[in-house]
Parts: structure tokens; sequence; C-alpha cells
């Protein structure tokens, strides 16, 4: 059985989606505590698999800076990239930019979306900011060109707004699921 | 998996998954399966016995009537030798304005058709039976007999007589398509009709749309390649069918074939191609599954009638199948077969493909992006379903959660315009309490039509 995050839900295994509030469901087979990259030696589906599906395995593997994050001290929340399966644990305190790296830019976010098809999915460069502190985590637009989304509605630039497990972050057409990392 | 080389029609069936995990519990399974004709040459073409049923009541008025004049005036230079054209106009009467046989569009055809005013008011009855009796008078077996219906209001008291007259026309081999203009149509009504008479039900919600919509249905008429199409599923030995739904070229319930061998829950009538499982309206928080286990009805073979098929518009339908633990190391899971009669011919044909899968030990099985996309956009569609409902019940907090929800889904999908539009709509209705029919109609008729790749599938084989 999965249960849905956000609305508790009971669905089958191997449900994509929870027929109560849309959220993409994950089996908790899946998300062992402390994974950072979805697991090598996946089985590929033999029936019209795409080019795209197999580049996004691949790119889903390499490391990025904000897996740096996980070195450190590691909160009670975790990002996952819906499209990748990326897993990103965000640190007890402080700030992560999410966007992607432009290096003649100057902009190096903790969070680099790049991998993730950042630009295909109309991620901004500083799109977004996530804030933790004692009292909770936040999540800020960066007025980004393409908005970022929680939970269906949109975000008004630089106004932050609490971030719980169970959320689901839109940036642009990219959606990160806000997990607890501690387990359902 | 299967196909017809020869015939260059093909029935393929792809899962969200390529090997089913080990699982002491059951599971679920999407099967996407689509056909395709795109390398289909006919050897013979179809002739076409075609009746519009025009309506030019007053609310007409304007540019809608000039764009259907403009669709009817196309369409008669459009037929080919040895096509019927008949042209009815109703309001709260209905005439046959044009009978056209042979193909060519006679001098006057024109002026008869820019001759036509509007007046009175809408009785689609009076407009369909005089349309399909007119279509009767022209069929015979070697044509594709079809009557469009084009409407832009509603019609009162004669719902039931128009669904009977358009279910006595399928059963009779003339298919009808409606197509709703504007805001004002009656949607459940018209979506009834067009189930009942076996083809689709457009909206077009820009006058300017009307002869674009014409053009796509007459193609698709005019490259028929298989009539009186049947799906059937027969799910294996601890399998069941949970829903099956077309996703392509728009997504609708699927009309069920009354072979009297797949039970329904409840006393009321069933929803068309859906039967329920038992899971409670909460989403089935206390272990519905087992429930749903003991309930369910027992492995058959599900039948839909699926009408004809044209090369304009490849079919696709998405199986939500409940696998139980399996036991063995290769699963036969479903049997997929599509029954169709050729154009040209009235002996059946058959394209099969089974459903087989490896079961493995991990249950890291990389999910189909493709069938993974095409569940996420019916799940938008569902949701928006859902939030009508609950707002027709009164339920507007409910009505709106599930409208945020569906935005959330098509903002993910990329359909950011649509996303905004859906989202917009659940502002409203939280700040009124109110639906607006205008919106309900753009969401649901834009959510429907929402899986626009599908034909690509057919040009990426297996490697």
């Amino acid at each position: 059985m999965i249960t849905c995050r956000r609305c508790h839900a009971v669905h089958l295994e191997g449900t994509l989606f929870c027929d109560q509030c849309g959220s993409p469901l994950v089996s908790t087979a899946d998300e062992a505590p402390g994974d950072a990259a979805p697991p090598t030696g996946k089985i590929k589906s033999e029936f019209f698999t795409s080019k795209e599906a197999g580049s996004e395995a691949m790119v889903a593997q390499e490391p990025t800076s904000a897996e740096a994050i996980q070195a450190g001290a590691a909160g009670t929340l975790q990002l996952t990239v819906s499209s990748t399966g990326r897993i990103f644990r965000l640190p007890v305190k402080g700030q992560v930019l999410i966007g992607r790296r432009d290096s003649l830019a100057g902009v190096f976010p903790d969070l680099d979306l790049t991998p993730d098809g950042a630009v295909a999915m109309g991620v901004s460069r500083s799109h977004a900011r996530i804030t933790i502190d004692e009292t909770g985590s936040y999540v800020e637009d960066l007025n980004s060109l393409n908005h970022t989304h929680l939970n269906g509605e949109r975000l008004v630039p630089h106004q932050p707004r609490a971030l719980r497990a169970g959320d689901e972050l839109q940036l642009g057409r990219l959606t990160i699921r806000v997990e607890s990392a501690l387990g359902p | 998996m299967s196909n017809d080389e020869a015939a260059a029609i093909e029935l393929k069936v792809a899962c969200d998954k390529c090997a089913l995990p080990s699982l002491a519990e059951d599971q679920m399974l999407y099967a996407l399966a689509a056909i395709s004709a795109t390398g289909y040459v006919p050897p013979t073409r179809m002739p076409l016995n075609l009746c519009l049923v025009l309506d030019h009541s007053s609310s007409m008025h304007g540019e809608k009537l000039k764009q259907v004049k403009e669709s009817a005036k196309y369409i008669a230079h459009q037929m080919r030798t040895g096509d019927r054209l008949t042209l009815v106009v109703f309001s709260d009467r209905a005439k046959t304005l044009i009978v056209q046989l042979g193909g060519t569009a006679a001098q006057t055809t024109s002026q008869l058709i820019d001759a036509v005013e509007t007046r009175g008011g809408t009785e689609i009855y009076a407009g369909l039976t005089h349309g399909l009796e007119a279509a009767r008078k022209q069929q015979t077996d070697a044509f594709g007999n079809h009557v469009v219906l084009l409407t832009d209001g509603h019609t009162y008291g004669d719902e039931q007589n128009c669904l009977e007259a358009a279910r006595a026309a399928r059963e009779a081999g003339i298919y009808l398509t409606v197509l709703g203009v504007g805001t004002e149509w009656n949607d459940e009504f018209l979506t009834d009709l067009a189930t009942a008479g076996g083809g689709a039900l457009e909206y077009i919600d820009s006058p300017r749309k009307i002869v674009e919509v014409f053009q796509a249905h007459l193609r698709n008429m005019q490259t028929i390649y298989a009539r009186e199409a049947n799906l059937h599923v027969r799910p294996a030995e601890g399998v069941r069918l949970k829903d099956a739904c077309r996703v392509s070229p728009y997504i609708a319930n699927l009309t069920r074939e009354d072979t009297g061998r797949v039970s329904f829950r409840g006393g009321g009538p069933p929803r068309l191609g859906h039967w329920e499982t038992d899971l409670p309206p909460g989403g089935g928080r206390s272990s519905p599954h087992q429930k749903m286990a003991a309930q369910a009805p027992t492995p058959m073979e599900h039948s839909f009638r699926l009408g004809y098929l044209g090369q304009e518009a490849d079919q696709a339908f998405l199986l939500e199948l409940i696998v139980s633990p399996q036991a063995t190391p290769i699963c036969r899971l479903a049997h997929v077969r599509l029954d169709y009669l050729p154009p040209d011919d009235g002996v059946e044909k058959s394209l099969e493909a089974e459903i087989i899968l490896p079961t493995v030990t991990t249950s890291q099985v990389e999910i189909d992006p493709k069938v993974r996309d095409v569940v996420e956009r019916l799940t938008a569609f569902r949701l928006q379903e859902k939030a009508w409902a609950s707002a027709q019940a009164g339920d507007i907090p409910q009505a709106t959660q599930l409208l945020k929800a569906a935005s959330t889904r098509l903002l993910s999908l990329g359909e950011s315009e649509l996303s905004q539009a859906v989202f917009a709509e659940a502002q409203q209705m939280e700040r009124t309490g109110q639906t607006s029919s205008i919106a309900m109609k753009r969401i649901r008729y834009g959510t429907r039509g929402l899986i626009p790749f599908l034909p690509r599938l057919f040009s990426r084989r297996n490697k």
C-alpha cells in the first residue's frame, strides 16, 4: 500500500498519482533513508523507451553542489525532483538557493537543477530560496520568470511561505516534492 | 506487441513498467493500448453518406451562423465522386435544404446556404430526427454513414427522445457526431447524445474555429480504416481491470458492449465503460483493497465499442489493471484484442496483443515516462471532473481544492495557460461560491484533449 503524503489516502502499490489530491505517489519501498540518487542498475522500460528517459536516468546520478549539503548536519526535510527522483536533504539551518548554474553570469545555486532539465522546464538561474531556522522552513520566490508555485498556488515574489512535509513545489514546470527526511 | 504489417494497422500495448515487482499484496499496472493506421492505404475508398444538421436558431446570429455557412460550403465542395451530402437546418422546425448526390456541389448550393437566416428557438429533436431520417434514406452498406449535429443551445423536454433516436441510428449503422458552439449548450446532454450516437462531442469555443473543426472531422470520416470496431480486454487469473478509458484523440469513457459478463456495483445504471471498485469515497483509508478483492468480478472479457476509426485520429486507451501476487517468473496478465470490419469488406478482422511481464525481486522498476505522462494527464482530467461534481453537490471547498490539485498537475505537464485558467476558476469559486459554465466547458474540454503526442509513439520502434 502507498499512503499519499499530502492527503493520506491509501492506494495500491504501483499507483502513480493520488486520485484524491493528484499528488505523485512514491512507493515507500523506493525511499530508503539517505538515498541521494535513484539506485543504479534500474530496469528500463521495454516499450516506447525514449532517449530522454535514458539521459534523465544518467544525469540523475551526477553529483551536484547541493548534495554537499547532505554531508553537513541533515535537517528534517528533503526535496525530491519528481521527474528524475533526485533527493536533496535540507540542512538544519541556513539558506538554500535553488536554480540553475550559469558560470558566465556567476550564478552557482546550492541546488542546481540543470541535470533535471532546468532550462527546458523554465527554471530561472536564481529561482527560489529556502530558509531554514529554528521556527521552521520557508520558501521564497526570487522574482523568477516562470514563477514558483506551492501546492498549486503561485507565490508572490519575495514573500516567504512556510514549507512542510507533503508540500509540492513547482519551479516553472519542474515539480519538487517536500518530504520528511525521517521517513513516513 | 502485435500488428498486421500487411494492412499497416497496428495494435500496440505499452505498460508503465517492463517488469512486475514481486509483492505480497495487490499492485497497480497501467497499460496503454494504442491503435494506429498511419501507413494504411485503403484498397478502395469508402464513399461517404453525410448529413449535416445545423442549428440556425436566433442565438446563432452573427459570426456563428456566418462560420457555419462557410463550413457547409466547404464540405459541399469537398465531397467526392460517389459521396452523398444532405444539409438539414433546424430551429424549432427542421427542413432539408440540400440533397447533393454524386459528389459535385451544384451551383445553387452556395446560394441556398447563403440564404439561411436565424430564426426561432432550439429544438434539437426536430433537427436530429429529420437529419437521421435523411441519412437513412441515402444509407447503404457501401457507405460510411454519418450525421454531424451542430448546435449552440439547450433543448427542453425532448432529451430522452433524442438519446433514443441516436441509439437507434447507431444500431442501424449511422454514427452521430455532435459539435457544441459557444457556451450555452447543455454539456451533459450533448455528451450523452454523442456517446449514444457512437461519435464524438467537440467543444468549439470560438466561431472562428468552426470551419477548422468541420475540416478535421471530414478528413477523419474520409480516411476510415475500420468500422464496427470493438476493443476486448481479457485479464488473466489474478488480474482485474479496474478501469478503461480512451485517452486519444481525447479523454472519454468507453462505451461498454453489453455482454452481461461484467458485474457492476450499485443498483443504478453504470456509467458507460466505467465500473467502480469498492474504494470508499474518502480514498480508502481503512483497508479498502481487501474489500475490493472480495467483491471484484472474476476474470472475464470486457468489451468496449469503439465505432469507426479514421486515420486522422490515432486511438489510445489506458487500462488500469490490479494485479494480485504472482507466483510465476513470467506472468501473462491480460489479452487485448481489436475486432473490426474493413471499410470495403464485411469479413471481421482481429488484431491481438498480450501483456506479458517478468517478475523481479527489486522494487526499483523504472516507470515509462510516456505512460506516466498519460496517467498524469488523465489524473488532471479526473480531478477537474470531480471538482465539478463536488461543486454541483454544493461542496465548494472540496471543489476548489480539487481544481487547485488539477492546476498543479497541469503546471507539471507544461500546460501553464490551462493551469492558470483552472487556478483562476478555483479562486473565483472560492470567492463567489459559484461555478462558471464558460470556465467549466473550457477546462473540461481543454483537459480532455491533452494527449497530443501519441502518434509519435508509433514512429519510435522498440529497440
